[in-house]
C-alpha cells in the first residue's frame, strides 16, 4: 500500500497516460524506421559511393559521379519523357474513365448493384496475371484483338501492339488505365452517393440541365476527393514498376522504358548500386519538390482568398 | 521523466536491432528444428507440374527417408525470381544452401562473393571421371569450379520435315547462304516464314554467341593476364566476321526469312510458334521435347540437325549450375545433397536427355540427337554477362529494329563490351 502511494507521488496520472502512449507507438516507430527512414538514408548515402556488387575493388567516396553517370546516361532523357507521358496519361485516362463509369453507375436503375461489382474486377486481378493476359491478346500472331480488329476493318493487317516503338507505350498505357480506372470509380462513385440530392433537384426545377448541373453542383463537389486520388495516382504510377516490366520489360529498344524500369536495370543487371542509388534519389526529390511546391501554392491561394 | 525518456530509447533501439537482424538472419530462423537435424534449402527453376519435377520430388523424398537427419526445403520459382533473390540475398546475407542458376549468372554471382568453391570436393569425388569436362570448364573460374553442372544441352537445329516436304523442299539448308535461299523460295511460294528467331530475352544472346562462334569470333577473349577484352575494334578480320553476322540478322529480316515480329520475339512466343508449326524450323534445346505431349500433332515430324553456319559449324551448349553458397551453414550437407543431384539413378529418372554425365544415354534425337553437338558448343565467357547480354540484346535491336549499319553496330557493341567488362574490374587493358 505504502509503496503504491509512493509510485502515484514519482508519476503524476498525466506522465502514466504519456508513459503509456509513448509504449504504445514504439512498434510504429520500430517499423517506420526500420523499413521506411533506414533504406531512405542508405539509399541517399548511397547515391554518393561507389557501390559495385560485383566489382568490390570499386568503392569509396564518388561525389556527383553517379548523378552524372545517371544524367549523361543516352537513355536518361528517353526513359524521363516515357516516365512523364505514362504517368500523365495514364492519371488523365484512368480520371476520365473513372468519372464516366461513377456517374454512370450512380443512377438508379436495375442491375446496378450487378455492374459496380463486375467493374472492380480489373482492380483485383494481380498485375503479373493482367499483364500476360494481355500480352497475349495483344499478340501480333495469335490473339484477339487483332482479330476482332481485323474483323471488324479497324485494320488491315495485324499490329505488333507491343513490339513496335510507335505503339508500344501507349499500349501499355492503355493496358495500365483498365486496370487502375476501377479504384477512381468506386471512390468517385462514394463521392456522388454523399453529394445531397435535394440541391441537384433544386438545379433542375431552375432550368439547369445535365451538363450544366454536373459542371456547376457535382464536379465542384469532387474536388477534394479528385485530387487526392490524382495527387495519389501521380505517386503511384510515375514508380511503378511491374507493369512495364512484365509485359515490355522496357523495349522495343527503350520505347518503353520508365525511370523505375532504369533503377531495376541499374541495380540487377549492371550491379550498380551507386548508380540506382542516384536515380532513385533524384526521382524522390523531383517529386517532393512537385509536392511541396503545390502545397505552397495551394496553401498562398487559399490564403489570398481568406484575405479576400 | 528523464529516466523515462531513456527507457523508451533503449526499447526502441532494442527493437530496431532486432528488426535489422531478423531481416538480415531469415535463413537461420528456417532452420533446424531438432538437435541435429538439418535444412537444407534449395531453389529450383523447374516448372510445378512437369514430369521432371514431379520425378525429382519423389527421388528428393527418397534421399530425405535414407538421410532421416536431413529435410529438403524446395523454393519453386521461375529463373528471374532466382535471380534476382540471389543477388539481393548474397548482398544482405540471406542465400539458401543450393540453388539452380544458368551460365551467364556464374561470373556475376561469384564476382559479388557469393559462390562456393567446389574444386576440393569435386577433385576428391569419385564420380569426376563421369561428368562431362567441357561443363565442368564452363564453371570454371580463375581454376576455381564454382558450381557443379546439373543440366547440359547444345542447341540443335529442330525442323519440321512435312513443311519442308509440302512445298518440295528436299534439303535442310546446311549454311547461311543456303537459308537465306530457301527461307526467301519457301516465302514466296507458300507466304510463310521458314526460320525462327528471337529478338529479345534471355535467348537473344545465346542465339547470337552461336552464330558469332559461327564467324569464328568471341565477345570477349582472355589475355595472358587472365583478364578479358573484346578485340574486334583492334582487329579487322574479327570485325568484319562480326559484321557478318549482324548483316545476317537483316538479310533474315529483309528476305522474310523469319517473321518481321521476331524482332520482339522472346523465348516462349518463339517456341510456341515452333512447336504449333507456324514455322518449319529454329535453332533450341532439347527441352521442345516436352511439346511432344502438348502439341502432338505438329510435333510428330521433327527432326534434330546441326544448326546452319556461316564460316564453321558451331552452336551455343548452355550448361545449367547448382550452386552451394559460401554463407551456407552446412556445405558438408549441400555437397552430399548435390552428389545425389548428380548421381547416375538420378539424372537417368530425371534428365536423361540433357545429363552432363558422360555415362547416361538417351538413344533418342532428344538425347543423342543433341548431345552429338556438344563437341561444337561454344558457353558464355567466366565473366559477369548482366551488362553484356543486355549490350547483345541492344546490339540486335539496332540492326533488326533501328536498321542500323552492321559494322557500325559491331563496333558500338565492341566498345560497350570493353566498358562493361572495365565496370566489372576485368577489362585486358594490354
Amino acid at each position: 500500500m505504502g509503496s503504491k502511494n509512493i509510485k502515484r507521488q514519482k508519476y503524476s496520472r498525466e506522465q502514466q497516460r504519456r508513459f503509456t502512449a509513448m509504449l504504445l507507438i514504439i512498434p510504429s516507430i520500430i517499423f517506420l524506421v526500420g523499413l521506411i527512414a533506414y533504406p531512405l538514408v542508405k539509399v541517399v548515402i548511397d547515391s554518393f559511393r561507389l557501390v559495385n556488387l560485383t566489382n568490390v575493388a570499386v568503392s569509396g567516396f564518388a561525389g556527383f559521379e553517379n548523378y552524372v553517370k545517371v544524367l549523361t546516361n543516352e537513355h536518361f532523357q528517353k526513359a524521363l519523357s516515357n516516365t512523364v507521358i505514362w504517368t500523365l496519361l495514364s492519371v488523365i485516362g484512368e480520371f476520365i474513365f473513372g468519372m464516366i463509369t461513377a456517374v454512370a453507375l450512380n443512377n438508379q436503375v436495375k442491375g446496378v448493384g450487378f455492374f459496380r461489382s463486375l467493374i472492380i474486377i480489373p482492380f483485383v486481378v494481380p498485375v503479373v496475371v493482367a499483364g500476360l493476359t494481355w500480352e497475349w491478346m495483344l499478340s501480333p500472331d495469335f490473339g484477339i484483338i487483332n482479330y476482332l480488329f481485323e474483323k471488324i476493318g479497324l485494320i488491315s493487317e495485324s499490329v505488333n501492339w507491343l513490339g513496335e516503338k510507335e505503339t508500344a507505350l501507349l499500349t501499355v498505357t492503355f493496358v495500365n488505365i483498365w486496370r487502375s480506372f476501377p479504384f477512381y470509380t468506386v471512390t468517385l462513385l462514394a463521392a456522388l452517393q454523399s453529394i445531397p440530392h435535394d440541391i441537384i433537384e433544386a438545379a433542375a426545377v431552375d432550368g439547369a440541365n445535365a451538363p450544366k448541373r454536373f459542371m456547376k453542383i457535382i464536379f465542384p463537389q469532387l474536388k477534394s476527393v479528385s485530387m487526392v486520388l490524382i495527387g495519389m495516382h501521380l505517386i503511384w504510377t510515375s514508380i511503378n514498376f511491374d507493369y512495364v516490366w512484365v509485359m515490355t520489360e522496357g523495349g522495343p529498344f527503350y520505347a518503353t522504358e520508365t525511370l523505375p524500369v532504369q533503377i531495376y536495370r541499374y541495380a540487377m543487371k549492371q550491379y550498380d548500386v551507386g548508380a540506382a542509388s542516384a536515380l532513385s534519389t533524384m526521382m524522390i526529390g523531383l517529386m517532393t519538390i512537385g509536392f511541396v511546391t503545390y502545397f505552397y501554392i495551394k496553401k498562398v491561394r487559399s490564403k489570398s482568398e481568406g484575405i479576400k | 521523466m528523464k529516466k523515462l525518456t531513456s527507457f523508451i530509447t533503449v526499447i526502441l533501439l532494442l527493437g530496431v536491432s532486432l528488426l535489422l537482424i531478423s531481416c538480415g538472419k531469415a535463413n537461420e530462423s528456417s532452420g533446424d528444428k531438432n538437435e541435429g537435424e538439418i535444412t537444407l534449402e534449395y531453389w529450383v527453376g523447374w516448372s510445378p507440374g512437369e514430369e521432371n519435377a514431379i520425378e525429382s520430388k519423389k527421388l528428393i523424398e527418397q534421399y530425405e527417408k535414407e538421410n532421416p537427419n536431413i529435410n529438403i526445403n524446395i523454393q519453386e520459382l521461375n529463373y528471374d525470381m532466382i535471380h534476382d533473390k540471389l543477388v539481393t540475398g548474397i548482398t544482405a546475407g540471406d542465400v539458401p544452401d543450393l540453388s539452380w542458376g544458368l551460365g551467364e549468372w556464374v561470373a556475376d554471382l561469384n564476382g559479388m562473393g557469393g559462390l562456393m568453391d567446389l574444386t576440393g570436393y569435386v577433385n576428391e569425388w569419385n564420380d569426376k571421371e563421369n561428368i562431362q569436362q567441357s561443363s565442368l570448364d564452363a564453371l570454371t573460374i580463375n581454376d576455381k569450379l564454382v558450381g557443379l553442372p546439373y543440366q547440359t544441352g547444345a542447341r540443335a537445329l529442330l525442323v519440321h520435315e512435312n513443311m519442308l516436304k509440302d512445298t518440295g523442299i528436299n534439303k535442310v539448308p546446311e549454311t547461311w547462304d543456303e537459308l537465306i535461299r530457301i527461307g526467301k523460295e519457301y516465302n514466296e511460294n507458300t507466304g510463310k516464314y521458314l526460320y525462327g528467331m528471337t529478338g529479345t530475352s534471355v535467348r537473344a544472346p545465346q542465339e547470337m554467341i552461336g552464330y558469332f562462334a559461327q564467324q569464328g569470333v568471341e565477345i570477349a577473349s582472355e589475355s595472358e593476364n587472365g583478364k578479358f577484352r573484346n578485340t574486334w575494334n583492334d582487329n579487322p578480320k574479327e570485325l568484319e566476321a562480326a559484321t557478318k553476322v549482324f548483316a545476317f540478322y537483316q538479310d533474315l529480316i529483309e528476305n522474310k526469312v523469319v517473321d518481321p515480329n521476331a524482332k520482339t520475339w522472346d523465348w516462349e512466343t518463339a517456341d510456341t510458334n515452333f512447336a504449333t508449326g507456324t514455322y518449319a524450323m529454329e535453332v533450341v534445346g532439347n527441352w521442345m521435347q516436352e511439346r511432344e505431349s502438348s502439341n502432338p500433332e505438329t510435333m510428330k515430324d521433327v527432326s534434330v540437325t546441326v544448326p546452319p553456319y556461316g564460316e564453321e559449324p558451331a552452336t551455343f551448349l548452355e550448361v545449367k549450375p547448382i550452386f552451394i553458397f559460401k554463407q551456407s551453414e552446412h556445405p558438408e550437407e549441400a555437397w552430399k545433397f548435390a552428389q545425389f543431384l548428380l548421381s547416375k539413378e538420378f539424372q537417368e529418372k530425371v534428365q536423361s536427355a540433357n545429363t552432363p554425365r558422360t555415362d547416361v544415354v538417351e538413344d533418342t534425337k532428344w538425347g543423342n540427337g543433341f548431345k552429338d553437338l556438344g563437341e561444337i558448343g561454344v558457353s558464355f565467357p567466366p565473366v559477369p554477362m548482366g551488362n553484356i547480354t543486355k549490350n547483345m540484346e541492344d546490339a540486335l535491336a539496332k540492326v533488326i529494329q533501328n536498321n542500323e549499319k552492321p559494322k557500325e553496330v559491331a563496333k558500338w557493341l565492341s566498345d560497350e563490351i570493353n566498358k562493361s567488362l572495365k565496370t566489372s574490374g576485368v577489362l585486358s587493358e594490354d
